[in-house]
């Protein structure tokens, strides 16, 4: 239970003591005996608390509040997006998801697509090496996607008068990447029209996700301004599906010549 | 985790080095570089996520201590080779055994049970890259 402090009862933050009245005083002596664990002046440390240096870590504490079973509970939420992600997040929008998604999307996107390169030599007969290159262009597109795009959108949206929450937006895109997870596992199966029909899936799935979560955000602006963004979201999200595709899911047996890897 | 005892880690790394170096790896550079740079972003971690602060050498002391499972793998890499599949299932056992204990302790001693998962996945990563030392 939480004490407002009496501005009686402020000794080192307030400039000039406000003079007793009766009634003032019997409350501020009921909520101290209330609380004896809590002095008074600690309520008012704690409200300071909320403006911290940006440059301390205790700042970004109120990131990380969250536990498994709600990071597992968001996860599900964006692979099967019917809820309104708002109040999934409950007001408690958080960096850990975002962070750890990307990342993980980055090495299974690199590991699957390492394993279906090496398949696809293996069945044609040739060697196989590891492509590095292909980790460092997972690591451009999926962060400059992760965190670029909603950097950018939060900036055209707070423009145009949506007031978005920047965290908010970050933890749609993220959140939605984690589709990304499944389908590359998926990929790994060596037909062409396979993956095709697992890429179209998953972005569907997951531009569903993006789009119905931000016409929350995009509808505090007038509808012209909204449909444009939405359309730019849209687009921004078929580029990245395809360049995923294309890069990552394209391994198919070669025999004429001998390239196994890549397009 | 009520002291900060850095013998018993630091001889564990040592240990685990040398069994690498007896199995054609030397590898003490990269074991240096994932043990420090493990230990800070799991400081980062850990701080941003518990209720009260932890310091980075009681961090590097749990790591420390729960690299025994590893310390092990590396010994039987000596012995026979890790490649295959009995190799894959006793490094993923290593792996989880390492994760789980070092999880438990962080999570115990900074009152974070409810997040277990979310520390132990960074913890694992740290420590698939020992068993990546290992294997490959």
């Amino acid at each position: 239970m939480t004490t407002t402090p009496s501005p009686l009862i402020s000794p080192t933050t307030s400039s000039s003591p406000k003079p007793l009245r009766p009634r003032q005083g019997v409350e501020a002596l009921a909520k101290s005996l209330a609380s004896p664990n809590q002095p008074p002046h600690r309520a008012i440390q704690n409200d300071a608390v909320g403006t911290r240096a940006i440059w301390s870590l205790e700042y970004y504490t109120k990131f990380f509040d969250v536990d498994t079973q709600q990071v597992v509970d968001r996860c599900i939420k964006s692979l099967y997006p019917i809820d309104n992600f708002s109040e999934v997040l409950g007001g408690n929008p958080d960096l850990y998801g975002p962070f750890w998604i990307s990342k993980t999307v980055i090495f299974v996107l690199f590991v699957t697509s390492s394993m279906a390169g090496s398949l696809a030599a293996k069945m044609g007969g040739k060697t196989y090496s590891y492509d590095y290159g292909l980790l460092s262009y997972a690591v451009f597109v999926i962060y400059l996607y992760g965190f670029g795009t909603p950097l950018l959108v939060w900036a055209a949206t707070k423009y145009y008068g949506c007031q978005p929450s920047l965290l908010e937006v970050i933890d749609i895109y993220g959140y939605g990447l984690t589709v990304w997870i499944p389908v590359s596992i998926l990929c790994v199966i060596p037909s062409d029209i396979v993956r095709w029909v697992f890429v179209t899936g998953g972005s569907g799935v997951s531009v569903y996700f993006l789009i119905k979560n931000m016409l929350a955000i995009l509808s505090r602006a007038d509808a012209k301004t909204s449909r444009f963004i939405l359309i730019a979201l849209g687009v921004a999200h078929a580029v990245l599906s395809l360049l995923l595709k294309v890069k990552f899911y394209s391994y198919s047996i070669k025999e004429e010549t001998g390239k196994g890897d890549g397009q | 985790m009520d002291d900060t005892d850095l013998a018993g880690p630091l001889l564990f790394c040592l240990l685990f080095g040398v069994f690498l170096a007896f199995a054609g790896k030397v590898h003490f550079g990269y074991i240096y570089g994932v043990a420090v740079l493990g230990v800070m972003s799991l400081f980062l971690i850990l701080n941003l996520m518990s209720e009260g602060g932890v310091d980075g050498y009681r961090i590097a002391s749990v790591l420390g201590y729960c690299l025994l499972p590893m310390v092990v793998l590396s010994g039987l890499s000596i012995i026979f080779g890790l490649a295959g599949y009995i190799g894959f299932i006793l490094s993923l056992f290593s792996i989880l055994w390492c994760t789980y204990a070092s999880s438990g302790m962080f999570v115990t001693v900074l009152g974070m049970s409810e997040q277990r998962f979310l520390v132990a996945y960074p913890v694992g990563l740290f420590y698939a890259c020992f068993a990546l030392m290992t294997v490959f």
